[in-house]
């Protein structure tokens, strides 16, 4: 059986492949305006590269904020499910999902079938998401991808004390007016991310083993500072960015 | 009507979307019927000087000035009205650039922008009353609200000190807080007779009592009817139903038109459970407010879904009136006391217990909690209450964090992703139901705003 997963979100559209429960294919890319154009190029890109048939697919599940714009899919699940079937996939004992994506962090919790029982979602505000990153590395003129290294560097990191992405810029920025240097920024702008996805954790009262999904897992910087505030060691899939859309893949098979 | 005319003169765009939002409202031309008469003779009183107009908040006992000839006018129901026209954002934002802050009540803010640039009932205004009343029982910002606008106006103010019930009260401290109530009715009293000139009307007050008890008893028997397969009504109709109980105004009216539907419904279910059509695929119940601007959160969204809202305590917090004693200080205290003991404010753990009894009343399969971001009195405890109906039931909870009366905390894309993963676990749940296993040991709920 061939399923697929479409995982359409605010900054960037994931699919997967599964041929009788086997990953056999994943891809990205930057879901822009038109986020049907996005998803066809990649669909039509991976029957290409699979050497498959569009009829050779069985079921399409889609999912992410743009789920609706996938107008071939046979069900849209909420990306909620997906990932909490995506990291299962992955760690089979998995309890706890937390997924930082480009809109929204999420903090999911599981019983022992896999089932979601619990989340918590943060609501209406970018602090605490991918975009979160992405307006702070802006400010600090500094390459998202280099935000791992630079924070573990820090001699002393800075406290953010917005809660607000528009407010924390300006803090930011007032800090580097101050002279404060980036490295200590950044494992600042880190460790309040941290904080709030810790105080998510708190609330939904997640157990062990936690997994770590989206686009923001491939942050070690960001990883640990979750990991040191919530003294929990977490797993993150090889996929984790395609997390979502691999768990589209597994639920169209059910 | 001349506002309603200079308004469509000079907002014909608004006045368009507003007249499509009141046609996207499930109301039949009756109760159109009844909510027009109740505008238009809002309107008519600036041309019946004999007439005194007053302005209550809601919930106030309108009972005591309307047996002194004051006829009821609610900011509020005329800001719902507009919330249901579409047309709040701009008199918020009005009442916003005055300094009200984002995050006081949207009623009121909708109510003083709509007065201040001079919108007709309609679309939120009214006019200047010849005296104002409110009471605390429900919020504290109508003490405020209303008392700002009597100062502003120049009119006389009545203001009903109402103690909220907390956890762990004993009854004879309810009895004291009657014995309070019960003192400030007469001092109402006096305050009528002092601006009337004349003494209280006794017998037009046990008349309007006993009136209003006969519209919150047939209101409360079809909300029974809710109960049944399928639900007799959902909360996007019983929202509008209500007006006729709520505004209190020509009872006799109010009275043939509930006597009509219950009769619709006792014919409609006999002594039948279940009827055609059998159950909904979810049943819901929704605590708080309710989206005024938003008739498709209830009739497309959550309904193409499977899912309806069968109970609210909301509505059925308007229906506690009861009947009138044998004396006037007895109808009094029973008047205190439903002024106090009301679903809405219950505290904490009467409302938990009140919670429980509807999930098996209602053969509930979720609960949605509105996290009010303009009304935190109805938002205080929701935790808790979740908490709490989690670990009895394992049903599945929604924290909606967004607003009553502005459509500016609603955003739609967030709230469609968390309205779809309470479904899937209400799927889940309603499954579980069936295969006749205990609901989950483990927590089913969703949260938002952090």
């Amino acid at each position: 059986m061939i399923t697929v997963g479409i995982d359409i979100g605010s900054i960037t559209t994931k699919i997967a492949m599964m041929e009788n429960k086997k990953l056999v294919y994943t891809d990205l890319s930057l879901s822009g305006y038109d986020m049907t154009a996005a998803w066809k190029t990649i669909y039509e890109k991976m029957l290409q590269k699979t050497g498959r048939n569009e009829t050779a697919v069985d079921a399409i599940v889609s999912t992410g904020y743009g789920r609706a714009n996938v107008k071939i899919a046979t069900r849209q699940i909420t990306e909620i499910s997906c990932h909490a079937a995506g990291a299962r996939h992955f760690f089979p004992d998995v309890k706890a999902v937390i997924d930082i994506g480009g809109q929204d962090s999420k903090c999911i919790k599981m019983d022992d079938r896999g089932d979601v029982v619990d989340f918590v979602m943060n609501d209406k505000c970018a602090a605490g998401t991918g975009r979160f990153l992405e307006v702070m590395a802006r400010a600090l003129h500094v390459e998202i991808g280099d935000f791992a290294v630079m924070s573990k560097k820090a001699k002393k990191p800075v406290t953010i004390s917005s809660m607000c992405t528009v407010f924390a810029e300006s803090e930011v920025i007032s800090m580097i007016a101050t002279g404060e240097s980036r490295e200590n920024i950044i494992a600042g702008i880190h460790d309040s991310i941290a904080s709030r996805m810790v105080s998510m954790m708190n609330r939904t009262g997640i157990e062990k083993p936690v997994v770590m999904t989206g686009g923001v897992s491939k942050n070690s910087g960001m990883r640990s500072a979750i990991e040191k505030r919530f003294g929990v060691k977490l797993g993150v899939p090889d996929e984790a960015q395609v997390c979502g859309a691999i768990g589209a893949a597994i639920l169209a098979s059910r | 009507m001349i506002k309603l005319t200079r308004f469509i003169w000079n907002n014909p765009g608004l006045f368009a979307k507003g007249v499509k939002g009141y046609l996207n409202q499930p109301v039949t031309p009756r109760l159109a019927q009844i909510i027009l008469q109740y505008l238009n003779q809002t309107k008519l009183t600036v041309l019946q000087p004999w007439k005194r107009f007053g302005v209550f908040s809601a919930g106030f006992p309108t009972e005591i000035p309307a047996a002194m000839g004051y006829f009821p006018g609610y900011p509020e129901a005329y800001a719902a009205l507009t919330g249901t026209a579409g047309c709040t954002v701009p008199p918020i934002e009005h009442a916003e650039s005055l300094g009200y802050g984002r995050d006081l009540c949207s009623y009121m803010k909708t109510s003083i922008g709509a007065c201040r640039m001079g919108w007709p009932e309609d679309f939120g205004g009214n006019r200047v009353a010849d005296a104002y009343f409110s009471a605390n029982l429900v919020c504290d910002t109508h003490l405020k609200w209303f008392e700002g606008e009597a100062r502003l106006h120049g009119k006389p103010h009545f203001a009903l000190d109402v103690p909220n019930l907390v956890a762990g009260e004993s009854d004879e401290r309810l009895e004291e807080y009657v014995d309070y109530v019960e003192a400030q009715f007469y001092d109402m009293i006096a305050f009528l007779e002092k601006e009337t000139g004349k003494p209280f009307n006794e017998k037009k007050f046990f008349e309007i009592v006993n009136d209003s008890a006969e519209i919150c008893r047939l209101f409360r028997e079809l909300f029974e009817y809710r109960k049944r397969f399928p639900a007799n009504a959902y909360f996007e109709w019983v929202r509008m139903f209500m007006l006729p109980m709520v505004s209190q105004w020509n009872q006799k009216d109010a009275i043939r038109y509930y006597s009509k539907e219950l009769k619709k419904a006792q014919k409609r279910y006999k002594d039948q459970t279940s009827i055609e059509g059998g159950r909904e695929k979810y049943r819901v119940l929704w605590e708080g407010i309710t989206l005024w601007y938003n008739a498709d959160l209830y009739q497309k969204v959550l309904a193409e879904r499977g899912a309806y809202v069968v109970c609210e305590p909301y509505t059925y917090s308007f229906a506690g009136r009861s009947k009138p004693k044998g004396s006037l200080k007895e109808t009094l205290r029973q008047m205190a006391r439903d002024q106090i003991i009301v679903p809405f404010t219950l505290n904490l753990d009467r409302r938990i217990a009140y919670f429980n009894s509807l999930v098996e009343a209602f053969d509930l399969d979720g609960v949605i909690l509105h996290a009010n971001q303009s009304c935190r009195p109805s938002s205080t405890g929701l935790f808790d209450l979740q908490e709490a109906l989690q670990k009895k039931w394992g049903i599945p909870v929604l924290m909606m964090n967004t607003d009553h009366c502005d459509p500016r905390a609603y955003a739609e894309g967030p709230m469609t992703t968390r309205i779809d993963g309470f479904v899937e676990l209400m799927e889940a749940y309603v499954r579980r139901k069936g295969e006749g296993g205990p609901p989950s040991p483990e927590n089913m709920k969703i949260k938002g705003g952090v």
